[in-house]
């Protein structure tokens, strides 16, 4: 057995004018957790139904476990979907809702709803096997929905944005449900959504896709600590961007020049050489206010325009250089400084990213 | 609508607005209910020796039961072709998309019966095909009665039920499909289990109001049903034929039972049937092609009907302009000139009360629609609503026999005006008007109008200058469709007409039933181009305002 169970070869999708996906290739492994990561319209559904088989991709291949699906339709694939409005039917009860997937593979009626009762049983919702959809609310029409899409034991599961329906409190607890689940059946999964903070907190990998492309693919920690683009940079959590020149590559990282400073950063990129114009980018909570400047590398000099209290935090917005930066204290260690007064920021050389212009 | 009666009504002690709410009541009392009863009582006396008739009379027995059997054979045939139709053209990659569309438009707008006069010009007795038949295989085809009504009631009626369904399923969210099809449903499989259940409740709307169409008709029985009668007929033959008035309105009363039944039928198996749709926001959907063994027997149908009906316009057509259907066919404008007068008279005739009706229809409408849903008397309310919709349900021949039984004597008599004609037309459509300004009133806020009281406009200003601007929509597609349906028309005023208001669309059937084709084809060939110009350069002053049939085109 291979250990990639889903694998997606330079796939191209248009649709009229506008090109979907521009060559997107992916592997996952079997057992992850996958989670596509991407501002809306970047082509996130259309990938996903390209793996389960309702698109057809224009050029490109795709395949599952070891077998190319071009061509194959959705039901012979091994996978189930789970979709973002859920789309149970509304015509039938829970029940048959969850067996309907095993009862088209005639497995016979008993032994069907045995199973969906330790699924329900799995997800808690045991108790509404009698109802029908719209007599339940939001969360519980999602569980119904997962439970649909478990029971036909897929290979893959694919789930498009399957908590944007629900509202925040509930998302959260989901989440972890979800996570617990997908962990204990051992299913692959790959989950759409536009959230960072749910793409984060479930994935084993995230691919963060833009514009029918895909930008980055790598542990949550990767994502955020090293994301590869200007995009990725920007998209997960925030960034504050310089511009600046190459001074030179050392051993252990690369010195550029910004304003009158030289800056030092750990994090070397290929194909960046002395004299290139370069971004740098940190995030607003790594650097650190510094009252005392002496004898530190790395520290900016910056005047306060605003200052604001937000509980756990200051977030204090600085003037660079005619650049604005943002930086977050979780310290509270400055008292609130006025406007219009000098500070310096520190920023570690191993947060410190360089990103090509 | 319960929400809206919770609020206090700011127009309930206005003069005016109580004066138009008892004029609303009164005209549909007068002219829905009164009639109905008035008709009625006479076909009691006598000991019910008019209704025994249907028990121990042949002919009265056999017009029932032809008449179901028709329902029968035409309702499930007329509703399956319009569902291949609808659902094609709703969701697969259609060519020749347009030849479909339109053959079905000309369909809803040219008469019922133009269905029924070709068909004869083609296989009737002297018709081209049998005649062509006869010559070649002699082989004798007779097609009147039965299987030639039945052929006809299809082709005739299936884009009623088209209609209905063609909005279903455009309706119906894909993304079920897509569950049913990832979930390993082969997609026949998928298509039975969701498509179909979810379009359950339009699929039996769609055989309702077919079987309606298919009981109430007149015309293509009278032309092609030879002695197959149906009660529709019946009932002409004892008003025109035998002069029994009473005994054609007993005639209609008993066909009026067989569409209560047909409705309770509907109610029954309806039941909860309808299913609250959960819709998202699921934005793009691809067009799923069906397999080819599917796409291409679909398609095969609906290029074989839509010729046909190609050819019976054409047929109608080349009938009109040519010296004798079937034997010579060349080029001339007899037809026309033999019936010029008659033609220009009753056309005007019918024009006149086309119009008239129209607008009436398309006012009354508004009025009983806007006391319904911004009144708050909620008896009266569901008064208006429930006789205001009730025409729908009543075959055309039992309203027109009613009518003259109504109206004749004191305390009203119309008999013979051209008033009654009108006033008839707009009762019986008046259920399609009202269902033009349902959906566009319910869209207006009731603070709309609170706001325009507020600012101190009286009643009927803000009736006439903020509601009825809102719903002018619904105004111009009541008056289209009223305008259309009574240039067509038959069943019931071929009971008012007089010689002085003859009309056209029952000229042209006599002309038909008495086997003159080239007249009747000359002047249906008139009948359908007035309307269609009419259409056209409504369409051209309007614009987009005016909609007539357009969701499908
Ligand atoms: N069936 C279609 N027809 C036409 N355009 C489409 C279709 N499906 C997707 N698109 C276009 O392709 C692009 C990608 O769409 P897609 O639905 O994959 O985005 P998404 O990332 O899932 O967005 P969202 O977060 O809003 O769901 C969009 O620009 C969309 O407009
Ligand atoms: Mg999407």
């Amino acid at each position: 057995m291979a250990s990639e169970i889903l694998v997606v070869k330079d796939v191209w999708k248009r649709f009229g004018d506008v090109v979907a996906l521009k060559g997107v290739s992916l592997k996952v492994k079997r057992g992850s957790y996958v989670v596509i990561l991407g501002p809306s319209g970047c082509g996130k559904t259309t990938l996903l139904r390209i793996i389960a088989g309702l698109y057809e991709p224009d050029t490109g291949e795709v395949w599952i476990d070891g077998v190319k699906v071009n061509g194959v339709p959705p039901h012979r694939r091994g996978i189930s979907m789970m979709f973002q409005n859920y789309a149970l039917f509304p015509h039938m009860k829970v029940i048959d809702n969850i067996i309907y997937g095993l009862r088209v593979r005639g497995v016979d009626r008993e032994k069907a709803e045995a199973k969906a009762r330790e699924i329900a049983k799995m997800l808690g919702i045991e108790e509404l096997l009698n109802r029908y959809p719209h007599e339940l609310s939001g969360g519980q029409q999602q569980r119904v929905a997962l439970a649909r899409a478990l029971v036909i034991e897929p290979k893959i599961l694919l789930l498009d944005e399957p908590l944007s329906n629900l509202d925040a409190k509930i998302r959260a607890k989901v989440r972890v449900d979800l996570r617990r689940i997908q962990k204990e059946l051992g299913i692959t999964t790959i989950h759409v959504t536009h959230d960072q903070e749910e793409a984060m907190s479930v994935a084993d990998e995230i691919v963060v896709m833009n514009a029918g492309r895909i930008e980055q693919v790598g542990t949550p920690e990767e994502i955020y600590f090293r994301p590869s683009t200007i995009f990725v940079a920007d998209f997960i959590g925030s960034m504050n961007f310089l511009e600046g020149k190459v001074l030179s590559l050392t051993d252990d990282g690369i010195l550029v020049k910004v304003a009158k400073l030289t800056l030092k950063s750990f994090n070397r990129v290929k194909g960046v050489h002395p004299g290139d114009k370069v971004l740098l980018g940190f995030r607003p909570e790594h650097a650190q206010l510094l009252l005392d400047p002496s004898g530190k590398e790395n520290v900016l000099e910056a005047r306060i325009i605003d200052a604001r209290f937000m509980g756990a935090r200051v977030t204090y917005i600085l003037d660079f250089e005619g650049s604005t930066i943002i930086v977050d204290d979780y310290t509270g260690k400055p008292a609130k400084m006025p406007a219009g007064s000098k500070i310096h920021i520190y920023i570690p050389p191993e947060r410190l990213l360089i990103f090509k212009s | 609508m319960i929400s809206r009666l919770s609020r206090d009504d700011p127009l309930a002690k206005d003069p005016t607005t109580i004066a138009l709410y008892m004029f609303a009541l009164f005209f549909i009392s007068l002219f829905v209910l009164y009639p109905l009863a008035k008709g009625f009582v006479p076909t009691l006396s006598d000991g019910g020796v008019y209704y025994k008739k249907f028990l121990d009379e042949r002919l009265y027995r056999d017009a029932v039961i032809n008449t179901l059997l028709m329902v029968a054979l035409s309702t499930p045939t007329a509703t399956a072709l319009g569902f291949i139709y609808a659902y094609a053209l709703a969701k697969w990659r259609v060519p020749f998309r347009k030849f479909f569309t339109y053959t079905i438009l000309l369909q809803l707008i040219a008469p019922p019966f133009a269905s029924g006069l070709a068909f004869l010009m083609l296989f009737g007795r002297n018709g081209i095909a049998s005649r062509l038949l006869n010559d070649l295989l002699g082989v004798e085809l007779n097609l009147y009665g039965a299987i030639g009504l039945w052929i006809v009631q299809t082709i005739t009626f299936f884009p009623i039920a088209f209609l209905v369904l063609y909005g279903a399923i455009k309706a119906l969210d894909p993304t079920y499909d897509y569950v049913a099809r990832t979930l390993g449903a082969p997609p026949l499989r998928a298509f039975i289990d969701v498509d179909l259940r979810l379009l359950k409740p339009a699929i039996l709307s769609a055989l309702t109001l077919v079987a309606m169409y298919v009981l109430e008709d007149f015309g293509n029985p009278l032309l092609v049903g030879g002695d197959f009668y149906v009660l529709a007929v019946l009932a002409y033959m004892n008003v025109v034929g035998w002069g029994d008035y009473v005994g054609g309105a007993a005639t209609a009363y008993v066909l009026l039972i067989l569409v209560l039944l047909f409705f309770v039928a509907q109610w029954k198996i309806l039941g909860r049937a309808r299913y609250t749709t959960v819709t998202g926001r699921e934005s793009y959907v691809e067009v799923r092609e069906p397999p080819f063994w599917v796409k291409v027997p679909a398609l095969a149908i609906m290029t074989a009907s839509s010729l046909f009906i190609v050819t019976i316009y054409s047929s109608i057509i080349l009938g009109a302009f040519t010296k004798t259907w079937g034997v010579d066919y060349t080029p001339t404008l007899d037809h026309f000139r033999q019936v010029s007068y008659a033609a220009t008279f009753t056309l005007r005739n019918s024009l006149t009360v086309a119009i008239a009706s129209a607008i009436f229809c398309a006012l009354l409408g508004f009025l009983v629609a806007y006391m319904i849903s911004f009144r708050r008397i909620s008896l009266t309310n569901k008064y208006l609503e429930v006789v205001g919709t009730m025409p729908s349900a009543i075959p055309g021949t039992l309203l027109g026999i009613a009518y003259i039984l109504a109206f004749a004597g004191p305390p009203l008599v119309l008999t013979g005006t051209i008033f009654i004609i009108i006033v008839n037309n707009v009762v019986r459509f008046l259920p399609l008007s009202l269902q033009s300004y349902k959906s566009v009133l319910t869209k207006i806020d009731q603070a709309i109008e609170e706001n325009s009281v507020v600012l101190g406009a009286g009643a009927v200003t803000t009736m006439t200058r903020v509601i009825l601007p809102l719903a002018s929509v619904g105004f111009l597609s009541s008056f289209v469709y009223a305008f259309i349906k009574s240039m067509n028309t038959v069943s019931a005023v071929i009971f008012l007409e007089t010689p002085r208001t003859k009309l056209l669309a029952p000229f042209i059937l006599g002309l038909g039933t008495h086997g003159y084709w080239g007249q009747a084809a000359a002047l249906s060939t008139l009948l359908i181009a007035t309307v269609v110009v009419f259409l056209v350069s409504l369409k051209l002053l309007m614009g987009r305002r005016v909609r007539v049939f357009e969701e499908f085109l």
